[in-house]
């Protein structure tokens, strides 16, 4: 005898009803999806923004206790009263993040004015704060930068003193840019720039006080951006431009 | 007389290929159709016409003199056979073609009739010959076969073509038309030659254009006619369909009406497209740049460089058509240095060469083919069927055999039999079949003809002139394939199909012979055909026929008085034709009016006749040609003679019918008869005895057709027209209502067409009328001497709301059995078939989309909600998808969708009669409709687009750290800076 092949049970088409409610279904599966998606950007743009606004923040007060190390004086302004509760409305949307069951949507709450007024706040505070960093900066600057732009006088022999000079003065007329962390480095390169202007410019003075009058004046007047006289270039002044080779760096020019 | 069958002797095949309709069916140079050939050849008179038409008989060796004679001028020697179609001009051609001496100065052209298409013709002029002109004219051939390769291309073309030449070219005179009547006529012809629509009706299947482009392009079939006329446009080709030019403007449309009714127009237009369509086809076909003139004379240089002669047989000029014009001209250049002499023999039918080839025509020498049958003794016709009779049976092989042992052609009668198994023995029949059957005198045996037969059919299928190809289908194909299938039952040949197109009713015997042999014989149709053929002086019986008779097993009947007194004997040969219009009738002809008008009126007469002393009690009276019995007329109408002239319409129901054929003639031969107080008539008077029966089952149907069905049940009648108001929705609650509704029931105005169709038809609304004429009698009352004017219903109260509520027949019951019921319920029964039919097919097509047991509303609510959705989201592939949901939604109403509930009930049960009017409101639109909303619902289902699976995964765990951890942190960052 021979067994009788079991042979399974088709499955009944699914009825029209059947396969409507399936493709319901399918539907609602296919917005669930589509909503995940914009939670899922809404909590990525908040942590963005929340996190790039910690991090100037960050700097911004490293940056202020450095100036104050450096004897530059500055104060960081704080949240305009009308964005009083900002702090109030991180941690409690903070909270909410913590607290939230997976299913719960998030991107209303996050796209809420409390939350978005709040991050505003925050970028808004780091803006100001970085301009006033930036305006202590550049006092800084100006303040070393005083009486230092000025001709430098091109003596024969002391072109190096001259190349100098003028590299401090650049340096000196360069106001910050950058990040926040810039700013110290700024304020460092000034100073040093201001420190060296002294004995350079002294080394300087010392080398044109030991020519005779005539040539003194004959220098000074050529390094000015008018240049100088005929009658400056008197005979000694021409023995001296022969001298040596100390008239190589001289052209004369007819306006 | 030995009984013993002699079996059919030839080969159909051979038979086939020997008597093809001519001599162009056989191939040409080929040995064994050669050898056909001259086996069938046979010499026919002849005449050379000479000034004025004379005709002087000649020979055809005179002829082939003719054409070999010495040409003595530069003159083109041109020889026209002529002759009416089927009179061997062909053969004629093809026997000088053979008959000609071989000659190494003769560069021979023969131009077949078989599958001769335009191109093969113009080809085979250019064989051999490799010039310039040659080769470029075989290119624009090569060339017109591609640009034409099929049928409906070259006929759009051709009628282009034609549009091009009747608008452009300036043609002084066609016709006749000439000035301002041909550029009229030439202006009209062009403008519907340039419609579209015009166009495709010159174009349609069958039609002209097809015809002649198809002879173009293919040439004719082997066996088929060559006709003149299928080449030539006439005005019947331009019976356009005005309908189909509804389309059409105004202006064109009155140019197409002009054209419909008025022959005189369809006959300018088509001569002036007759006399461009040979230019336009040969354009088309041989390409347009061919110029055979041209050609033909580079033909003619090369052979004169050859020292040759040109020597031409064209088997029909017809086949030229098209380029005949062009040949023509060819043909008349004289010879010179440089082109060489031309010989041509031209086969052309006579009427042909009009006034189009005048020139052309008096260059040659024209010979008749056409002559009297009566110019050709007997003998000479029996031998030429004798010929293909011998050639069909020796065949094919054993002539080219003979043919090439240098032997004369066989016989198979007394040469052949036996022959390759030792020495010629004859036919084992043939001392018994030449005895019964004869021969020719040239000893071949006319099997299974005899000397009568041959000479009797020969005479039907050629009356006048002497048409062998008529005679070689009618008398040797078509009665031998007869014969080859009948031979084998005794008795049955030759049956009524032998010789059927010559002479279906075989009127050398007497019609009433006819219907008397047909009731007694039991071989009637061999006996009749044998009488009329076989007999030498039919009908009558003859020791030669018992003869044939007795071999053919067929059985004579002894016709007695019949036999002795015969309408007509014809004393010679001659078959006996039609001698009455009866006769004429009985072979297919009108029977005129005059003699059927005779016999209705006879038949009217007699039986008001039959009426008036008939026991059925029913008014009769007559007015003139009118019988009223009781309510039903019976007039002239009533009595159908098929195929008689005159009578009117046939009435649907009650006529006596008179058929074509010998039984039914030999009754209007007595009618006839006895109107000329004959009353003995055809058959010594048995036929009154015949049409007495005839007409009293005429006077039963008539009677029982009129008399009011016995209707005593009065419950029968209230059941009808119960039955017949259910389409009535008024509610009958109430004795008043039940009758007011039965009496007059009203429809409502969108009732069902079939329902509608039951209610009114005749045998309905008669048995309705009965029904109520039942109701009258029993049920009213009359004042006085009045009309009977108050309905008493006393005595079927308690029947009337049940009758009323009937809503088809009972099975049983008081009227079962009467003629009302049975009428009403066969019809009910077939109207309902007839509209559940669609119904079930548009509930079949919606069961097929969604089960029956599901929940409709439900679904359809469930339907709303996905298409909602589903359109917002954007997932139909169909943007109308929505709108068109949103159209068919609104049939599937609450009430449709009941009704739909309601009606798939029936949808697996047989359906009753009463169930027609559950269809009152048709509702096979509402299911029509109904099938494609649910078809949409699966279509729509099926089309959304699935969603597609996004890479990005759900907001996990992690991003939500991270953003807490940064508003927190920011959270702190804030606050630090404050407290700073």
């Amino acid at each position: 005898m021979t067994d009788v092949p079991s042979i399974a049970p088709t499955a009944p088409e699914p009825t029209l009803l059947e396969r409507v409610n399936s493709a319901l279904l399918t539907l609602t599966a296919r917005a669930s999806q589509q909503k995940s998606e914009t939670e899922l950007a809404a909590i990525n743009a908040a942590s963005d923004r929340a996190e790039k606004a910690a991090a100037a923040l960050e700097a911004i007060a490293d940056t202020a206790a450095e100036f104050t190390n450096r004897g530059l004086s500055c104060t960081l302004p704080s949240l305009p009263p009308a964005a009083s509760k900002a702090v109030t409305n991180l941690r409690a949307a903070a909270t909410r993040v913590r607290d939230s069951d997976q299913t719960d949507d998030l991107t209303g709450r996050l796209k809420g004015s409390a939350v978005q007024d709040a991050l505003k706040a925050a970028e808004n505070l780091a803006k100001a704060s970085i301009q006033v960093l930036r305006n202590a900066a550049e006092a800084e600057r100006v303040r070393l930068a005083d009486g230092k732009d000025r001709p430098i006088t091109n003596l024969p022999g002391r072109e190096s003193l001259q190349v100098q000079a003028k590299r401090i003065q650049a340096t000196l007329r360069q106001p910050a840019s950058g990040t926040t962390a810039d700013l110290l480095a700024a304020i460092d390169k000034w100073r040093e720039a201001a420190d060296g202007w002294d004995d350079v410019i002294r080394e300087l003075e010392r080398a044109v006080s030991e020519l005779p009058e005539e040539i003194q004046a004959f220098v000074e007047a050529a390094a000015s951006d008018d240049g100088a006289g005929w009658s400056l270039v008197t005979s000694t002044v021409r023995d001296w431009l022969d001298t040596s080779d100390n008239g190589d760096g001289y052209r004369m020019r007819k306006w | 007389v030995t009984t013993t069958p002699i079996p059919p002797c030839w080969s159909r095949a051979e038979i086939q290929n020997a008597a093809q309709v001519d001599a162009g069916g056989l191939e040409f140079a080929d040995d064994a159709s050669d050898a056909v050939f001259n086996a069938v050849h046979q010499i026919v008179p002849l005449a050379r016409l000479g000034e004025g038409r004379q005709e002087q008989p000649v020979t055809e060796d005179d002829v082939l003199e003719d054409i070999c004679q010495q040409l003595n001028s530069n003159e083109p020697l041109i020889r026209f056979i002529t002759g009416k179609v089927g009179t061997g001009k062909s053969h004629l051609v093809r026997w000088l073609a053979t008959a000609v001496p071989s000659s190494d100065r003769w560069h021979r052209v023969y131009i077949e009739k078989r599958d001769t298409s335009l191109r093969r013709i113009i080809e085979q002029i250019l064989a051999g010959i490799d010039t310039a002109a040659a080769n470029s004219l075989r290119a624009s051939l090569s060339h017109a076969a591609t640009q034409v390769a099929t049928v409906p291309e070259a006929m759009l073309a051709v009628l282009n073509q034609l549009h091009q030449m009747v608008e452009f070219d300036d043609a002084p005179v066609i016709a006749g038309q000439s000035g301002a009547d041909l550029a009229e006529s030439r202006e009209y012809a062009a403008r519907l030659l340039g419609d579209f629509t015009f166009k495709k009706q010159l174009s349609v299947a069958g039609g002209p254009i097809e015809r002649i482009v198809k002879l173009a392009m293919n040439g004719h079939g082997a066996d088929a006619d060559v006709r003149p006329e299928d080449l030539r446009f006439d005005q019947t080709d331009l019976r356009v369909d005005p309908d189909a030019f509804a389309d059409v403007g105004s202006e064109f449309l009155t140019k197409i009406r002009s054209l419909v009714s008025s022959q005189l127009r369809r006959t300018e237009v088509a001569a002036i497209i007759d006399y461009y369509m040979p230019r336009a086809t040969a354009a088309v076909v041989t390409g347009g740049g061919t110029d055979l003139v041209s050609a033909f004379a580079d033909v003619r240089r090369e052979l004169a460089r050859r020292g040759k002669e040109l020597f031409l047989f064209v088997e029909d000029l017809v086949l030229l058509h098209g380029i005949d014009g062009h040949l023509a001209q060819a043909l008349t250049v004289p010879a010179r240095r440089d082109l060489c002499g031309i010989r041509a023999v031209i086969a052309v039918t006579t009427g042909h060469l009009d006034s189009r080839y005048d020139t052309f025509a008096d260059r040659g020498v024209h010979y008749t083919m056409d002559v009297r049958r009566e110019d050709i003794n007997l003998g000479d016709l029996r031998t030429f069927v004798g010929r293909y009779l011998n050639v069909g049976r020796v065949g094919r092989t054993e002539l080219a055999t003979a043919a090439r042992l240098g032997m004369g052609t066989p016989n198979k009668c007394t040469d052949f039999y036996g022959r390759g198994d030792g020495p010629a023995q004859p036919c084992p029949f043939v001392d018994r079949c030449h005895q019964t059957f004869g021969t020719t005198a040239e000893g071949h045996g006319l099997f299974p003809f005899n000397a009568s037969a041959v000479d009797r059919l020969i005479q039907l299928a050629s009356p006048n002139g002497f048409s062998p190809r008529n005679i070689l289908r009618r008398v040797v194909r078509e009665p031998l394939a007869v014969a080859e299938a009948e031979l084998a039952t005794p008795g049955r040949f030759p049956s009524a199909r032998f010789a059927a197109l010559l002479a279906p009713t075989r009127t050398a015997v007497p019609i009433v012979i006819r219907d008397t042999i047909a009731k007694m014989s039991a071989n009637a149709e061999a006996e009749i055909s044998l009488r009329a053929f076989y007999a030498a002086n039919p009908p009558s019986i003859d020791t030669g026929l018992e003869a044939v008779a007795a071999i053919f097993g067929v059985q004579l009947t002894d016709l007695g008085d019949d036999a002795a007194t015969p309408e007509t004997i014809a004393p010679q040969l001659t078959t006996v034709v039609s001698t009455t219009t009866v006769d004429a009738w009985a072979a297919g002809k009108i029977l005129p009016r005059d003699d059927a008008a005779k016999i209705r009126r006879w038949m009217i007469d007699a039986l008001h006749v039959r009426l008036l002393n008939h026991p059925h009690g029913l008014a009769v009276s007559r007015s003139l040609n009118v019988i009223r019995i009781a309510s039903t007329d019976i007039n002239l109408r009533h009595v159908v003679v098929e195929n008689g002239a005159g009578g009117g319409e046939e009435p649907a129901e009650l006529a006596i019918r008179f058929t074509q054929g010998d039984a039914d003639a030999v009754l209007l031969k007595g009618i006839l008869s006895a109107g000329r107080d004959d009353l003995v008539g055809p058959n010594a008077g048995r036929w009154f005895f015949d049409l007495q029966a005839r007409l009293a089952a005429w006077e039963q149907e008539i009677v029982d057709y009129a008399t009011p069905q016995p209707v005593g049940q009065i419950e029968a009648a209230l059941t009808v027209l119960g039955v017949l108001s259910s389409v009535d929705d008024r509610p009958r609650t109430t004795p008043a209502e039940a009758i007011a509704v039965m009496i007059r029931p009203s429809r409502p105005p969108d009732l069902h067409p079939e329902i509608k169709s039951f209610l009114t038809h005749d045998r309905v609304e008669k048995q309705r009328a009965d029904a109520l004429t039942v109701v009258r009698d029993r049920l009213t009352q009359r004042k006085s001497t009045g009309d009977p004017s108050i309905f008493d219903a006393g005595a079927v109260l308690r029947e009337l709301l049940p009758a009323s509520r009937k809503n088809e027949i009972p099975a049983t019951g008081a009227g079962v059995d009467t003629l009302m019921w049975r009428t009403v319920q066969d019809r009910q029964t077939a109207a309902a078939a007839a509209a559940w039919a669609p119904v079930k097919k548009a509930l079949n097509a919606i069961i097929g989309q969604v089960a029956p047991s599901e929940d409709f509303a439900e679904t359809i609510q469930a339907m709303d909600r996905f298409v909602d959705r589903a359109n917002r989201a954007g997932i139909f592939r169909d943007p109308d998808a929505s709108q068109q949901y949103r159209l068919l939604r609104t049939g599937m109403t609450t009430a449709n969708i009941a009704r739909l509930r309601q009606l798939l009930k029936y949808q697996d049960a047989t359906v009753s009669p009463a169930d027609l009017w559950q269809l009152a409101h048709d509702p096979t639109q509402m299911l029509s409709d109904m099938a494609a909303f649910w078809k949409l619902c699966n279509s729509l289902l099926a089309s959304a687009r699935t969603p597609e699976q996004s890479s990005s995964q759900s907001t996990d765990v992690n991003s939500r750290v991270r953003l807490h951890n940064a508003l927190r942190v920011l959270a702190d960052r804030l606050e630090g800076q404050a407290k700073r």
